[in-house]
């Protein structure tokens, strides 16, 4: 039931052109340079290390891996984080 | 930059969260609506900021779940109260210092007016009060352009007006309108300005009425302005045209009229001369608020017979009323009573009458001759003189040919 309720808002998320992070609940990633990793639409954090941040999203994490991490601004839905990044990883 | 502005308006307190699991804490803080800022982690905890009104929700948040929390920094103005309160005298010091130094620049305290010639500055100052500009008058209670477009209304010998607040001093600037002189263009006759004898006639347009030796009155006309064409005695007088040609018309006199004329001048003085001649001086000062009047310096002296009080005020008018500073010159007359002989108080009454004279006179040319007369009896205790000068100047001024006169013709 659920699946086919997604399939159908992404159907008319297509139709009618609506970006998906607003519609699916999708995150959205911004990056700046090497050092500014904003991500929209997380759903907690799962781990916080200075070398290793895991980032719970609606569908799988995020795990962005880099030195010196550091949670510049934790909103309900937004997050911003400063450092330097090597990598940043889906996990399902 | 606003953050830290609001920051510090609503206080931020740093904090040392230890314990096992400490993500947990911070989303189990999230889905309270508590906004968690530079989270750092180091060796002995988590480092965060939050606002110090969501202190209280985090605190019970972490004993229900039995993590340890420290304060390690507080920092904004909720912070600084006990500050505040043991320096209360500055703090009120300094608002009372802007709050007065706001409503004080707030004041109209200076007004100038500069490019007036023609007309009185004290009339464009009274105009500008009636738009709410005087010294005294808030500024917000007056509009510029309606102040500027009023006064051209007012005064309409102005062109333009520009009202210039700089702080608390207001410039009105105006430039007057430059009207043409109103000269008579129609036609017109020449008339005698004044009473004289005709010098010399010289006619540019129009008929002459007078010739050399002729005495005219003030008014009489010189050079008519109605000229009668006269048939040349040296052309055979023809036909019907000729008639046409001697119907008289009317043109603009032009022309000079030199003649002699007499100006008069006129002074007396009395054998007995009653003088008064200054003696000592004493100022005072005195401070004028509304409520009341302080002597400043000096001591009102009351031993002068006969004495002459001078005031002068510098007022300036501020919102709680006019507050000026009263200077009083008392100065001391001494009578002098001066006995004069005939040939001195004659002296004098020329010297006056000279005076008078040269005034009439001005920038005319230099008289012929200067006659003197003393008109008064040889008892009379006044010595009289008159003085007349003789001199020659045009005397031909235009006047409009009234339509009575048209009409006849």
């Amino acid at each position: 039931m659920a699946k086919q309720r997604e399939a159908l808002t992404k159907v008319v998320a297509e139709f009618l052109d609506i970006p998906k992070d607003l519609v699916l609940d999708l995150p959205k990633i911004t990056i700046i340079g090497r050092n500014e990793v904003y991500l929209e639409n997380h759903r907690g954090i799962i781990e916080y290390l200075p070398h290793r941040l895991r980032i719970n999203l609606s569908r799988g994490f995020v795990e962005i891996e880099g030195r010196d991490l550091e949670i510049k601004a934790l909103m309900a839905d937004e997050i911003s984080i400063n450092g330097q990044v090597n990598s940043i990883k889906y996990h399902d | 930059m606003i953050n830290r502005f609001f920051e510090q308006v609503g206080g931020i307190i740093r904090v040392r969260l230890q314990g096992k699991n400490l993500e947990k804490i911070i989303n189990m803080a999230l889905a309270r609506g508590i906004f968690i800022n530079d989270v750092k982690r180091k060796e002995d905890g988590l480092h965060f900021k939050i606002r110090s009104s969501a202190f209280q929700a985090l605190k019970s948040l972490t004993e229900e779940n039995g993590y340890e929390l420290e304060v390690t920094e507080k920092k904004g103005m909720p912070f600084y109260q006990a500050l505040i309160k043991r320096r209360l005298g500055f703090v009120i010091g300094a608002l009372i210092f802007i709050i007065s130094l706001y409503l004080l620049s707030s004041f109209v305290w200076f007004i100038e007016v500069t490019g007036a010639q023609q007309v009185d500055p004290n009339r464009i100052l009274i105009t500008a009060a009636r738009y709410g500009i005087y010294q005294g008058a808030a500024k917000w209670n007056f509009s510029r352009t309606e102040a500027e477009e009023g006064m051209l209304r007012d005064i309409n010998q102005l062109t333009y007006v520009k009202v210039d607040v700089r702080g608390v001093k207001v410039t009105i600037e105006v430039v007057e309108k430059v009207l043409p002189r109103d000269e008579i263009t129609g036609p017109c006759h020449l008339v005698a300005s004044r009473d004289g004898i005709i010098e010399e006639v010289l006619v540019l347009d129009g008929q002459a009425n007078v010739e050399a030796g002729d005495v005219v009155a003030r008014g009489d006309i010189l050079i008519s302005g109605i000229v009668f064409p006269q048939i040349s005695p040296y052309i055979i007088p023809d036909t019907a045209e000729n008639h046409s040609n001697l119907m008289p018309y009317t043109v603009r006199a032009r022309g000079q009229v030199e003649a002699r004329v007499w100006y008069e001048g006129y002074g007396e003085c009395s054998l007995v001369e009653e003088k008064v001649i200054p003696g000592r001086e004493t100022t005072l000062y005195y401070l004028e608020t509304p409520w009341r009047t302080v002597k400043l310096k000096g001591t009102s002296p009351s031993k002068y017979d006969m004495a002459e009080e001078e005031h002068q005020r510098k007022t300036v008018h501020t919102p709680l009323g006019p507050i000026s500073l009263h200077q009083v010159i008392i100065k001391e007359h001494i009578k002098k009573v001066t006995e004069l002989t005939i040939s001195e108080a004659e002296k004098i009454a020329v010297e006056r009458a000279q005076q008078v004279l040269n005034a009439k006179l001005g920038q005319r040319n230099q008289p012929l001759n200067v006659t003197k007369e003393i008109i008064s009896s040889p008892s009379d205790p006044i010595i009289r003189v008159k003085l007349t000068a003789e001199l020659i100047e045009d005397i031909a001024m235009p006047e409009p040919i009234t339509t009575a006169e048209h009409s006849q013709l």
